[in-house]
């Protein structure tokens, strides 16, 4: 399916932005291709275009970004994350990224951002693996140090903390930390879930949709299960 | 006090110099934290647009998003494992043996015969076992879709679902990307894409942040501040127990909201809105929200408890959900979506049949 970003109605032949579309009711299916009727916000008119490039629609629903404008230097703030070759939650990783690692942050794209390590190595993360404030690791104590400067720097382990958990769990032994670590070992990862996604004919996306291997591929060819 | 701080292993090497520069450090980033305004709560923190239940449409401010972010990840990582390990022992039947679990029986003691009765039992609970943890793992798989669907998919150490045994109809989340449903929704939902909704909506929650912002801006600053304080006038010991007692308040904040007193309307609105939107994008039907709230008035018994205490009425989050659907084209259902739908319906059936004995 190849990106739709704008219409050509008729009978004006108008260019407009998907956003503003409305699908109605009437449809029809010419040559195996399934047409529907859409009506444009604020013109008079209608035409019919294939439901598949409605389906594209779908990748303008709007979502906030965290802005991240005004810097070219972005720090992990989660525990660990991939640097992607393409900006999709799955695919190859080039690089493995740790908390409180800095990126040279080259462009963004949507909500993936084309960033470089220190050691050169290019590719995407989400816009949420990372955050403009300097993030210092430090070890010692929960206690802040002073040398950070303000709502511009994360102090890694500081504040609510390993620390002040282990604390708490000192002072209230009846909570079920156990069970928490327990419960944190039944993990998802990504191929799992990009799997799931494909199994399930879940068409969302372009950052979700995956490509499987050429070998499965063509194993479900033979078997008929391919969509 | 000055040997004690520094014998103490937290602040192992620090002269006197230096604790004089952290208690400087604590002051000042208790000024910081309580000049944010994520933590002050209320409702002129909720972004977005909104419905009321009249279907008019109300706007209010955005929070900015430098201050939306002060809280770090890994800080809201560990308040939200404290909210579960108390909710945990408020559920305490989740049918898994945690790995601290204290073994009743000496590692030196000879190896004796089970009879059959019980480990017929035992084998029983293995399955249990075996089987709760296929049943999480197909829940979180869901809540992942959504979380992928969502501007906040990757979140410290990840989301995970918890399955709770309860027949009362609740489904929560805690900071930091822990989902709570139990097992009485779950029973009263009929296919994936209801489920993708009600986990959807709960990961709006987290990525907008709801639960930290319960905490009442007033009663984490004076914490914080007394916190700040502790930090100059104490040793590190009795400063970390007085932080792990600020810590347990918030925790115990967000859990009374969680499951008494509920988030405002306005925020289960948004959530609702946001869950929508997260549902359209991973391809799932936004408009299973209607069957999801059939169901949850058909299990309605006049009882106030669970979800309905929680959560503005289904009338209501119909009216204010149609709303949207209305001034949203992209989020009326595709045949594509349609399609999917069967395949996920059995894929539902497979997973909760097989492992819960539906």
């Amino acid at each position: 399916m190849k990106s739709v970003n704008t219409l050509f109605l008729s009978p004006n032949l108008v260019r407009l932005p998907l956003q503003r579309v409305a699908i109605t009711v009437a449809s029809f299916v010419l040559l195996g291709v399934w047409f529907v009727s859409v009506t444009v916000v604020g013109i008079s008119g209608s035409a019919f275009i294939p439901v598949d490039s409605l389906a594209e629609e779908r990748q303008f629903v709007p979502l906030s970004a965290a802005p991240l404008a005004g810097t070219n230097e972005v720090f992990v703030q989660i525990q660990s994350a991939k640097l992607r070759s393409e900006p999709k939650f799955w695919g190859p990783g080039r690089a493995d990224l740790k908390y409180g690692d800095r990126l040279e942050r080259l462009k963004e794209e949507a909500a993936w951002i084309n960033a470089r390590t220190t050691n050169g190595v290019q590719g995407y993360v989400h816009n949420s693996v990372v955050t403009a404030r300097k993030v210092v690791l430090s070890q010692g104590s929960f206690a802040v140090d002073p040398s950070a400067n303000g709502s511009d720097v994360v102090m890694a382990g500081k504040g609510f903390s390993k620390e002040v958990e282990l604390g708490l769990r000192s002072r209230e032994p009846a909570l079920d930390y156990g069970m928490v670590d327990e419960l944190e070992r039944i993990t998802v990862n990504s191929d799992q879930i990009a799997r799931f996604i494909h199994n399930g004919g879940l068409t969302g996306s372009k950052e979700l949709t995956l490509a499987l291997p050429v070998d499965e591929q063509r194993a479900r060819r033979e078997k008929g299960t391919g969509r | 006090m000055t040997g004690n701080y520094r014998s103490n292993a937290c602040c192992r090497g620090a002269t006197v110099r230096a604790f004089l520069l952290i208690a400087v450090g604590a002051l000042s980033a208790c000024s910081l934290t309580s000049s944010n305004p994520l933590v002050r709560g209320g409702k002129a923190l909720l972004s977005a647009t909104g419905y009321t239940p009249g279907g008019t449409t109300f706007t209010v401010e955005k929070p900015p998003p430098q201050q939306a972010a002060s809280i770090s990840e890994e800080q809201e990582y560990y308040i939200g494992r404290a909210v579960a390990a108390r909710v945990l022992t408020l559920y305490p039947n989740i049918p898994l043996i945690p790995a601290n679990f204290e073994n009743p029986v000496p590692a030196r003691a000879p190896a004796k015969v089970i009879p059959a009765p019980e480990r017929s039992l035992k084998e029983g609970a293995t399955a249990r076992v075996r089987n709760y943890r296929a049943l999480v793992t197909y829940l979180s798989t869901v809540a992942n879709v959504a979380a992928f669907s969502s501007a906040r998919p990757y979140l410290f150490s990840g989301y995970r679902v918890v399955l709770l045994t309860s027949d009362t109809i609740n489904a929560f989340a805690a900071p930091g990307g822990f989902i709570f449903i139990t097992t009485g929704l779950l029973n009263i939902l009929p296919n994936e894409d209801a489920l993708a909704a009600v986990l959807a909506h709960e990961v709006a929650h987290i990525v907008k942040r709801h639960a930290l912002q319960q905490v009442s801006g007033k009663r984490f600053d004076a914490l914080l501040a007394r916190l700040g304080e502790l930090y100059g006038a104490l040793s590190c010991n009795e400063a970390l127990a007085e932080a792990s007692a600020l810590m347990d308040q918030v925790v115990g904040e967000i859990v009374t909201t969680l499951l008494d007193k509920g988030y405002s309307r306005e925020q289960e609105y948004e959530a609702d809105h946001e869950a929508a939107l997260i549902l359209a994008r991973a391809g799932y039907d936004p408009q299973v929200f209607e069957l999801v709230f059939d169901r949850l008035d058909q299990a309605f018994v006049g009882n106030k408890s669970g979800w309905f205490a929680t959560h503005p009425s289904n009338l209501d989050r119909r009216a204010a959900l149609a709303s949207l659907f209305v001034g949203s084209p992209g989020l009326s259902a595709t045949p594509q979506a349609e399609r999917g739908v069967a395949r996920r319906a059995l894929r539902f059936e497979g997973e909760i049949r097989q492992t819960s004995g539906r």
